[in-house]
């Protein structure tokens, strides 16, 4: 008797609907999978068999055919355990139809017959409800992610037997209650806290600014300086996702596998600091196994990238596409996989390969010919993406020690949150949301500059040996500070301040 | 023949050094009767037979003659010791060469010249120094520098850049050296000075031999930076035993790179911490102090920016606190500041007065 079976596959961070096929045939006794397989979607005729066998069923000395069908993608992951072994027990006639063919089923099974986690479920759920399916079988692992999808029963088992007990109706289940995106949100703390920061007013400044327009940001500064640090309060100050953005996000965790389970949704923009030593796949993502890399798991977030200049170029060069357009496409011979990852750049490097380049107390040891070598790795389009630049200087022993606590991240949230309803008013209808996005057309609409500014910022250039790059860098940076000072317009002094985040454009760092 | 100069070119055309040169015209007492009597053997002795058979080929007044034209025609000019426009300093020198190739402005050759050197590997420290000082030092005088890349560079640059005169001393024949594009850019600043012909290709004794010249053509020697072993303590010493002064900027006692200023210091060398020090000591006018900054104009904001960077340069977040501004106030006053020309902004977050 033929079985077919609902399942789905996993293409980009979308899912896609698979239907697995069993039929049973005389001959040697054996199981065969087509239907491009991988290694572990292969191995899965061991899983099952045992499976099955510990789970009370028998496994008649048969040859079974499994067809994952459409046949000509190739099926990755071990999550095709669960439908195989239903569409196997149904073709032997062990367990009759039962809702068996509207059903979806996902799981990966051991050799006892216990359910296990699997990725990608949350994309899987929500393109089975977009086809209009009613019912899906999801391992007890995965349960959380699986409630904050709505408009289909998403039932939850441990175990192969659960699963045939509640099918032919031994036993009852409700299905996952569905839980609200906006309550997930309610009372998770960010890892780092602004306020835990000494010193650093500048810098804090910077962060605030950067995360109210969402620009990318340049920290340069000795080692210990707390680049690092000030990094990871970046999330923290960034406006709530919406829950939209928390469920893509949480798609692109789930199909990566780095989503955890207790929590089953992501509800903190996520922060993600890849090594240096990150091979590009790791970094943008596809490989064998199509999975989401780095720059998508910073989607909606912070991508922070410690000590610059000690990446390789080509990894470099890698970010300007999704930088530009906020999407990663990789593509290789077989297929071409779209990643979304829109994601905050924040980088932080020294101010030379020795780290004591300008301190007051300690010396720098390198030639300028490796300081000048040191700099050309981030010159001209990386830095061009680059809106602010900000000096972080190390910090003396009095400010560490003191016990005064800075202005915390709530209330930087706070001004920030303001400024971002003013520039979501501001682009409305026009595809981008903050002013770091902003175009060379809509740069002169809403950036526009008395002639008393006017004449400062052409003082500042000759006067601070700025670059020609920093002219528009400067106003977009302005316009968020006018912002976040509840300002109409650009006044001189947004434009003053604004002059303080181009570091690298001046002259005393040549 | 009988010009007593196409003899002396002949001479140095072919590869004579000036060591040897300077004895020959004491032995024999003019290079005519070098010429005119070439013949003998001890004088091939003498010479060493790579020069000796260099000489013999030329010894011809026609071919003399058309190797001072293609020197022209490349605008070298050729100066000899008995020339009016010789530099008096470089004359009563040690081994004064007696034949020069020069190239440029020879103008120069007649101001009043400062030498200024270091190490090839600089670090930052010695950038700085030769970067800044240079260019205080370029408004009085002559930069005399080497062509090798790091101090001797940075100060022939920025002297260059600061509207300065340069003279550069080469260890190589004219026509090898290609002058980097700053200098071409400012020909008109810019004098070359070589003592050996064309086509002679730099070899180690040369750097010192020419290191001689610095002392020879300046009133005084600035060492920026150098190691226990390098170029630059040769020159030194060569300046020291020409009775030139000799200033060395010290640095600190932990940098491998500014162990060989500190020696000299330790020996007698000038300590000079100023651009200041220097024209002092060579009698010269202290430059003007900097006019004061108006302080009546300034807000009262300023005013305590002002006196609090006084005492030195501060950190941004000492300043805000000082001031007990958001560090967003502080950074548009900063700016504005900057912009007057009060304050500069340093590394690391620092802030200063602005100098000069």
């Amino acid at each position: 008797m033929l079985a077919k079976i609902n399942s789905f596959g996993l293409q980009g961070i979308d899912g896609y609907s698979v239907s697995v096929e069993i039929d049973i045939n005389n001959g040697l006794p054996g199981m065969e999978i087509v239907g491009l397989p991988d290694k572990a979607t292969k191995e899965s005729k061991e899983r099952v068999h045992s499976a099955i066998k510990n789970s009370g069923f028998r496994l008649s000395p048969k040859r079974i055919t499994v067809n994952l069908a459409p046949a000509d993608t190739k099926k990755e992951g071990s999550h095709y355990d669960l439908p195989i072994a239903l569409g196997i027990l149904y073709a032997t006639e062990q367990i009759g139809e039962n809702g068996l063919f509207d059903t979806v089923f996902v799981g990966e099974l051991s050799l006892g017959g216990e359910l296990g986690k699997v990725n990608g479920v949350l994309p899987m759920i929500i393109a089975a409800k977009q086809l209009g399916l009613k019912r899906i079988v999801i391992p007890k692992a995965n349960e959380r992610e699986a409630s904050y999808v709505g408009g289909i029963s998403v039932y939850a088992f441990s175990s192969l037997r659960e699963v045939v007990d509640f099918l032919v109706g031994n036993k009852e289940a409700e299905p996952i209650a569905t839980k609200d995106v906006q309550a997930a949100f309610c009372g998770h703390v960010a890892a780092e806290n602004l306020k835990y920061v000494k010193g650093q007013y500048q810098a804090r400044r910077a962060m605030e600014i950067a995360a109210a327009g969402g620009h990318n940001i340049l920290m340069i500064g000795p080692p210990g300086g707390g680049k690092t640090m000030l990094a990871k309060c970046l999330p923290g100050i960034l406006p709530q996702m919406t829950a939209d953005e928390a469920l893509e996000t949480t798609k692109i965790h789930s199909v990566a596998g780095v989503l955890r389970s207790e929590d089953g949704i992501v509800t903190e923009r996520p922060f993600r600091s890849p090594h240096h030593t990150a091979s590009r796949v790791a970094l943008t993502g596809g490989g064998g196994s199509a999975k989401p890399g780095e720059i998508s798991l910073a989607h909606n977030g912070v991508l922070f990238l410690d000590e610059l200049p000690e990446y390789s170029r080509s990894t470099l060069e890698i970010l300007r596409q999704p930088l530009e357009d906020g999407k990663i496409v990789v593509s290789r011979a077989s297929r071409t996989v779209e990643y979304p990852s829109r994601f905050m750049l924040v980088a932080s490097m020294n101010p030379c390969p020795c780290g004591n380049r300008g301190s007051a107390t300690a010396e720098c040891t390198c030639t300028p010919a490796q300081i000048t070598k040191y700099l050309s790795k981030i010159s001209g389009p990386m830095l061009d993406r680059i809106d602010i630049h900000i000096e972080v200087g190390s910090v003396e022993y009095d400010e560490l020690s003191s016990t005064e606590e800075s202005e915390s991240s709530e209330a930087v949230k706070e001004r920030v949150d303001r400024a971002r309803e003013v520039q979501l008013k501001r682009f409305e209808g026009c595809g981008i949301y903050c002013n770091a996005g902003m175009s060379s057309a809509q740069i002169s609409k809403y950036c526009a500059i008395d002639e008393e500014t006017g004449q400062l910022l052409k003082r500042a250039f000759t006067r601070m040996g700025l670059s020609a790059r920093a002219y528009t860098r400067i106003l977009k940076v302005a316009r968020t500070i006018a912002d976040l000072d509840g300002s109409e317009d650009i006044k001189s002094k947004h434009v003053a301040e604004a002059l303080q985040y181009r570091s690298l454009d001046r002259s005393y760092w040549g | 023949m009988t010009d007593e100069r196409k003899a002396l070119f002949w001479l140095s055309d072919g590869g004579t050094s000036s060591d040897k040169l300077n004895k020959l015209l004491e032995i024999y007492g003019s290079a005519l009767e070098v010429y005119n009597g070439f013949s003998s053997g001890k004088l091939r002795e003498f010479l060493g037979e790579r020069v000796y058979s260099a000489l013999r080929a030329t010894r011809d007044e026609g071919e003399i003659d058309r190797r001072l034209r293609t020197l022209k025609a490349q605008g070298i000019r050729v100066l000899l010791r008995s020339s009016a426009d010789y530099p008096e300093l470089l004359r009563q020198s040690d081994t004064p060469p007696a034949v020069l190739y020069i190239k440029g402005n020879d103008k120069l050759l007649c101001t009043r010249c400062l030498s200024v050197v270091g190490t090839r590997r600089c670090t930052d420290y010695g950038k700085r120094v030769a970067t800044d000082w240079t260019a205080e030092l370029a408004t009085e005088f002559t930069i005399v520098t080497g062509h090798a890349t790091g101090i001797d560079t940075y100060a022939a640059k920025s002297a260059l850049a600061a509207g300065g005169k340069v003279i550069c001393l080469l260890a190589c024949g004219m026509d090898l050296f290609d002058p980097p594009p700053f200098m071409k850019e400012k020909a008109e600043n810019l004098l070359l000075v070589t003592e050996y012909p064309n086509g002679t290709h730099t070899e180690k004794f040369m750097y010192a031999e020419r290191n001689r010249l610095f002392g020879g053509l300046s009133e005084a020697v600035v060492i920026v930076e150098a190691a226990r072993k390098s170029g630059a303590l040769i020159t030194a010493d060569l300046a020291c035993k020409q009775n030139r002064t000799v200033f060395a900027v010290p640095g600190s006692v932990f940098s491998e790179r500014s162990a060989g200023v500190n020696e000299l210091i330790r020996n007698g060398a000038t300590a000079v911490t100023s651009v200041d020090d220097i024209f002092d000591d060579l009698g010269l006018e202290k430059r003007g102090e900097k006019e004061k900054t108006d302080l009546s104009s300034l807000s009262e904001e300023e005013r305590r920016v002002y006196e609090f960077l006084s005492d030195g340069a501060r950190r941004f977040d000492e300043i805000a606190d000082m001031l007990g501004v958001p560090p967003a106030q502080a950074a548009s006053l900063l700016s504005m500041m900057e912009l007057s020309g009060i304050i500069e902004k340093k590394m690391q977050n620092y802030y200063a007065l602005a100098q000069g």
